[in-house]
């Protein structure tokens, strides 16, 4: 009898024990009061983006932008004016700004598209991103950084980023195999050797001076940039130069950002998802 | 966990319905063995051996609608193809063995099963019946026909000890000559008569001339009437026979009931309503045939050949005239009439329509309610349409039967090569009985399958890309690049259209057009969704329930698949697709319309 009274006082404690019980799983709660609920976390800026999209992404990849806007916000908070994940599963969802649906990108003069991969010029075409530095009120010329991601490493002397303007801004892959980034084509060029174009390549214009980075590394700095970004629409690919780029670019962010490692880490592993990642 | 488990599979199955995306083949024949339009048993059963022999080549199992009545009686002196032999029954159960179906085609090959419902009786009847209709010298009523004013005259004399009602009759007529103080009417055709039956028990009678022992319709068929109490019995006359004299007989002993003294022509328009179905079925002598379990499990109507534009159709969604009712699966136990490419629709001389309204559930299998007239595969030497009828059905995700009678003549040409032509070229098509038809659509429905055909199929090899229409043969031309096994469509001339029409199995609610589309300047495409449904009644009418217009535009230098959300109407039963060139030169490849649900893979 005693024994029965004991089990009965440990199974009483046992069930007593799971209420109220919250369990985790990977930082989402999958049981409350020992019943199952369906808590399915997706960030906010996630959400309204879904919204956008047609088709709306597999949960897999939902879960895959969730956490990049999760770290995106953790670690540049409001320092990304807008963002173009290039690599994206169609061609309508691949222009979409992932902050806003004013800033919507548009391709011009039919560039090549790659599901997953991105956008390549062919010819004379090219991407514009619809962004003019003189319309956006939280545009800094003093601070402001350019990112773009490309997935080639081809040295074809083509504008990989410019603008619709003579007084471009550039990210160009020199053919003499080094890099080249300037803020406007009156300021002093950045043309710094580099065996290897692909990956995350920043500008970025603090004070009067311009830095470039690769994944997420200064590779250089210049001094002169007493100008800065042309108030004219920001494009991808061939702009000015007449030639077309033979890179096939993955993505596009302009902000605010001094330090891009974080956001070279953060894109790397969304696109590394695709599978088209090109930084082992 | 458990529980769990079996909640969730549960749900999985619930969610699993979705429109049918395939389309199919079956085959009906009709009349076997016990309408063999001889009176020999050896030629009889000698045909009998050869129908099951060629379902055995070709592994099909037909329905074989029978006609069950096996009444030894006179009446089939003249027609000796009714006759019943114990032989016959010994081949039906054969049928049965060999895996093919039975479906009960009326006792007699009747067209004429009919009653027609009234919710009440109204003021005009029982003033009638108060004022004074008595059986005072056997005289129920007269009505009452004129030749010259197109009334009928009608005399019915009920028997002195019988008991089985009376009769009071409407005259319907032309509406000059109509005498509202003595007879009340109803919007009914002219030349036609309305029993009202208020007493007695319901059943069957027949109504039988004296001189040809029956009133025919095509020299094959009997007139039978179910009667209900306090329901209206709706006889139609019509103008063709010269006999004027006849009675009207118990159904089931022939006992005489009612002689009918003047009866002008006969032309039976059926109205078939549910009530009367159920009574057909209770009166049936098949069970007498088959053995117990295996009683049949399709009701196959006869069709009517005659004029359909004047039919009346009080019953809903019965469409009287030249039809096949549809039978129910929830009251009668039987599953499906017939094939009908898709639930909600009934068919007609191949041409559905009639939206039977009946919402649908997995779980209610009464919701496979298909009626067919005539199948849309032709008794005769129509081969190449036939071949071509089933290649458009099927690509457009619909069903197409036989409903053969050519068989009984020993003309089963045709229907050699078109179970040939399926049989080698359309393997993968759905090839189902009757029998088999709800479980089939179920088993292979997906609202995740792709319901637009491709431009890359050409089964019936006859040069036309199977499920489209081109507007012009000189610009639409099969070619262009091959994506995952398709090739294209092109056009270089702007304003030419390929459509196809009408394309069954589109979801409900969301769904996803995705379309490629070619690398060429400007190559852009209008595509025009229009949805249909059916309207009740008519034979010819469909509505337009809503038109999206649709413009995609390749952005890019390669082949671009571009994606759209489309909304169809809950009312829609089918589209048609347009696709027009207005940019540029045009290619469309795999276009595809998918059931949408947010987070799912469309690539």
């Amino acid at each position: 009898m005693k024994k029965i009274i004991y089990i009965l006082l440990l199974i009483s404690v046992s069930c007593f024990s799971q209420t109220n019980k919250i369990v985790t799983y990977n930082g989402k709660i999958v049981t409350y009061n020992g019943k199952i609920v369906t808590y399915e976390y997706f960030n906010p800026l996630a959400k309204s983006l879904f919204i956008r999209m047609f088709p709306e992404p597999t949960t897999e990849r939902k879960e895959w932008i969730s956490e990049a806007f999760d770290s995106l916000e953790y670690y540049y908070q409001d320092s990304i004016i807008a963002m173009w994940m290039l690599a994206a599963d169609n061609v309508d969802n691949s222009l979409l700004d992932w902050y806003s649906d004013t800033l919507d990108a548009t391709a011009i003069n039919n560039p090549y598209f790659a599901q997953d991969t991105g956008w390549l010029s062919i010819t004379a075409g090219y991407l514009d991103m619809n962004y003019n530095p003189s319309s956006d009120i939280r545009f800094k010329q003093d601070t402001i950084s350019m990112h773009v991601y490309s997935h080639t490493n081809n040295f074809d002397n083509a504008a990989l980023l410019g603008c619709s303007d003579g007084n471009k801004v550039e990210i160009t892959a020199v053919s003499n195999l080094s890099l080249r980034g300037r803020m406007n084509i009156s300021t002093g060029s950045i043309d710094v050797f580099t065996s290897n174009i692909t990956g995350l390549i920043s500008l970025s214009r603090i004070g009067a001076n311009q830095y470039l980075f690769r994944n997420g590394i200064q590779i250089d700095t210049e001094v002169d940039a007493s100008t800065g970004v042309p108030n004219a629409n920001i494009h991808l690919l061939n702009v000015t130069f007449g030639v077309a780029s033979t890179n096939i670019i993955q993505f596009y962010c302009i902000g605010i950002i001094r330090d891009p490692l974080k956001l070279f880490e953060i894109i790397e592993r969304y696109i590394d998802h695709l599978g088209t990642g090109v930084i082992n | 966990m458990k529980k769990l488990s079996i909640i969730i599979l549960v749900f999985i199955y619930v969610n699993s319905y979705s429109q049918v995306k395939k389309g199919g083949f079956f085959s009906r024949i009709d009349d076997p063995i016990m309408a063999t339009r001889t009176a020999n048993l050896t030629d009889a059963l000698n045909l009998h051996d050869t129908i099951v022999s060629q379902c055995y080549k070709y592994n099909l199992h037909p329905t074989f609608a029978v006609v069950s009545e096996y009444s030894q009686g006179d009446y089939y002196v003249n027609e000796p193809y009714m006759k019943f032999f114990p032989e016959k029954l010994e081949a039906l159960q054969e049928y049965l063995d060999s895996g093919h179906y039975l479906s009960m085609h009326s006792p007699n090959h009747s067209t004429n099963y009919y009653i027609s419902h009234v919710d009440s009786l109204s003021s005009e009847d029982q003033l009638l019946i108060s004022s004074g209709y008595s059986d005072s010298d056997g005289v129920d009523t007269i009505v009452i026909n004129d030749t010259d004013s197109q009334l009928d005259f009608w005399y019915w004399k009920r028997l002195p000890d019988d008991h089985y009602g009376w009769f009071a009759l409407d005259k319907m007529i032309d509406n000059d000559n109509l005498d509202d103080s003595i007879y009340y009417h109803r919007t009914i055709p002219p030349r036609s008569v309305y029993v009202s039956i208020y007493h007695g028990e319901a059943g069957l009678i027949k109504i039988i001339n004296e001189q040809r022992r029956r009133f025919t319709m095509s020299g094959l068929d009997e007139p039978i009437m179910f009667i209900h109490p306090g329901q209206e019995t709706y006889y139609r006359e019509a103008d063709t026979l010269t006999e004027t004299t006849g009675y009207i007989q118990s159904y089931d002993d022939d006992t005489v009931l009612y002689y009918v003294q003047e009866i002008y022509s006969s032309q039976i328009k059926p109205i078939a309503d549910y009530d009367s179905l159920v009574i057909f079925e209770g009166s049936s002598h098949m069970v007498d045939y088959v053995s117990g379990s295996n009683s049949p499990y399709t009701l196959v109507l006869n069709g009517y050949t005659g004029d359909a534009s004047t039919h009346d159709c009080k019953v809903k969604p019965i469409r009287a005239g030249n039809w096949m009712w549809w039978v129910s699966g929830d009251v009668m136990n039987y599953v499906a009439e017939n094939l009908n490419l898709r639930i909600t629709a009934i068919y007609e001389n191949g041409r559905q329509y009639d939206y039977i309204g009946v919402t649908p559930s997995i779980t209610n299998k009464a919701y496979f309610k298909y009626a067919q007239q005539w199948g849309q595969i032709l008794d005769g030497n129509y081969a190449s349409s036939n071949i071509a009828s089933i290649a458009e059905a099927t690509s457009k995700n619909y069903f197409v039967s036989t409903n053969d009678h050519k068989y009984l003549l020993g003309g089963y040409e045709y229907i050699d090569s078109v179970y040939n032509f399926i049989n080698n070229n359309l393997s993968s098509i759905v090839k189902c009985s009757m029998y088999d038809l709800p479980d089939s659509l179920y088993n292979i429905s997906s609202p995740y399958e792709n319901i637009v055909p491709s431009f890359d199929t050409d089964i019936d090899e006859n040069n036309e890309q199977d499920g489209w229409s081109k507007s012009n043969e000189a610009v639409w031309t099969k070619g262009g690049i091959n994506i995952e096994g398709d090739t294209t469509y092109m056009t270089v001339v702007q304003s030419t259209t390929v459509n196809c029409f009408p394309l069954w199995g589109v979801e409900k609610g969301n769904n996803v057009l995705s379309v490629y589309i070619s690398n060429d300047n400007a190559s852009s495409v209008q595509i025009i969704i229009t949805e249909y449904k059916h309207r009740l009644g008519t034979d010819t009418d469909i509505d337009v329930v809503d038109i999206d217009t649709i413009t995609i535009t390749n952005l890019t230098s390669n082949y671009c698949e571009r994606f759209r959300k489309v909304h169809i109407s809950e009312q829609t039963d089918f589209i048609k697709l347009d696709f027009r060139a207005i940019g540029g030169n045009y290619y469309a490849i795999k276009p595809k319309i998918i059931k949408y649900t947010a987070g799912r893979n469309y690539y």
